[in-house]
């Protein structure tokens, strides 16, 4: 995932970690800028896991809520991504246990949800209109895919982070992470290719 | 990433042909209101940081306070320890084991232990010459050992303590030396004396028994002892009271009784 770096005055971009640790010591305008790097990829991270809008909202805000409580106690120990979605990690746990039982999506499902979750912002439909077919699909196709392979595609795909990286989120085992992101790129593009067929 | 591997390499090209598509439908973003609200909160938190927050350190230091001084104080009003309830008789036996002194004058030969008894001047003695060797082969091996307890608390008298010839104001070593007398039960009184202190099963007993024997060795004149009786008597310690006269009498048997207290000599326990 391309990102767009803050660039001083000499040129140099400023890390994500050194936004954080600024913000640390007091400098509320590196906040803004660490929020504009991550604000996005976090939001769809947790909207294609808890399939709500409003519960995603209510993530989300619980997610920074957190980052900017532990501003006093941050240390550079790895990357400020593998810190920020290790905390998104554990706030989609917990409102899973909230939310008991699971809100699986399903075609029994309100299909106003459904479109909520799979397909584009309802508010603007004129948007989803221009996305294209294919995208669309692959969404669909994500909804589907098991909450494991989901997460660890969507670790990837919006945090960017690294397979070692995953495994440290998730908690699991490089080669773990691994297995679980070759089958969710493969049940995703077979979903793709097959309403491809289809259509 | 940055895959080395051919299998990683190859995962990385499938991830990339996803991620075309993938990227071109997820345009979802927070809403602005909600962007709002985290960077207010994030910029509260610079400004002004919530009080109350490390309030564990402190919490703790004064918890410790708390405890230390509770505990220093408790030590300082401790009572020294008493003496273990557990091991009754041992207690005892050190109560009952005899001074260095009385150590000494039973090893004496049998003729200078007469010869110290018959030395000692006694008003008793003399009264009632033929009263002593009854009394005191009657009076039962455990009182002798009791007696002898009770010298541990006073030093041997002098000869001109023992001035009146009571029971009460033998001395230690004349105890002792009864308790060696002729009926030769030496180690059955002291055996059965152990068993009777052993039965004293708490320090307050114990504690009576030293006033009472302190007392005791203390020598009363006769009118000091009645009227230490007429005031039991006042108290309302009627079992006291006639305890003291009957020995009182036994001592004195000579002496006048006051008329009201002797309903008490008839009376039955």
């Amino acid at each position: 995932m391309l990102r767009a770096r803050l660039t001083l005055v000499t040129g140099e971009p400023v890390s994500d970690e050194q936004l954080m640790l600024s913000y640390r010591d007091g400098n509320a305008a590196a906040f803004d800028e660490l929020y504009g790097r991550h604000r996005g990829g976090v939001f769809r991270y947790v909207l294609r896991q808890v399939g709500l809008r409003s519960a995603a909202e209510e993530v989300f805000q619980e997610i920074w809520t957190n980052i900017i409580s532990s501003r006093a106690r941050y240390r550079v120990e790895a990357r400020f991504a593998t810190f920020l979605y290790h905390v998104a990690h554990n706030c989609v746990i917990d409102h899973f246990r909230r939310k008991t039982p699971l809100h699986l999506i399903s075609l029994d499902d309100d299909p106003e949800e459904a479109h909520q979750v799979a397909g584009p912002d309802r508010d603007q439909p004129e948007r989803a209109v221009a996305l294209r077919q294919s995208a669309a699909k692959l969404l669909n196709a994500l909804a589907l895919l098991p909450p494991e392979q989901r997460e660890v595609f969507l670790l990837h795909e919006e945090g960017g982070l690294t397979l070692e990286e995953i495994a440290a989120v998730t908690g699991t085992g490089r080669e773990t992470a691994k297995s679980r992101l070759r089958y969710a790129l493969a049940r995703l593009r077979e979903g793709i290719e097959h309403e491809a067929d289809v259509a | 990433m940055k895959p080395t591997l051919p299998e990683d390499r190859e995962l990385e090209d499938t991830a990339a042909q996803v991620s075309e598509r993938y990227r071109a439908g997820a345009q979802d973003e927070p809403p602005a209101k909600l962007d709002a609200a985290i960077r207010a909160a994030a910029n509260r938190e610079v400004a002004e940081p919530r009080p109350g927050r490390n309030w564990k350190m402190p919490a703790s230091i004064a918890a410790m306070l708390v405890i230390g001084v509770s505990i220093v104080l408790l030590v300082r009003d401790r009572e020294p320890p008493l003496p273990s309830l557990d091991h009754p008789a041992a207690e005892e036996a050190k109560l009952a084991k005899p001074a260095p002194s009385q150590l000494a004058m039973k090893a004496l030969p049998r003729a200078k232990a007469d010869f110290y008894r018959e030395d000692r001047p006694s008003r008793e003695r003399t009264a009632r010459p033929d009263r002593e060797p009854v009394a005191r082969d009657e009076v039962p091996a455990t009182r002798a050992n009791e007696m002898a307890g009770a010298s541990v608390q006073s030093a041997a008298p002098s000869p001109a303590s023992a001035a009146p010839a009571t029971a009460a104001s033998e001395s230690p070593v004349e105890r002792e030396k009864f308790a060696m007398s002729e009926s030769g039960k030496v180690v059955a009184g002291t055996k059965a004396a152990a068993s009777a202190d052993a039965a004293i099963a708490s320090r307050g007993a114990v504690q009576a028994l030293r006033k009472q024997e302190q007392a005791a060795a203390v020598p009363l004149q006769p009118d000091d002892w009645l009227r230490k009786i007429d005031h039991l008597l006042r108290d309302g310690k009627e079992a006291d009271a006639r305890d003291q006269l009957l020995d009182f009498h036994r001592q004195f048997p000579q002496y006048p009784v006051p008329e009201r207290m002797k309903p008490l000599l008839t009376s039955d326990r």
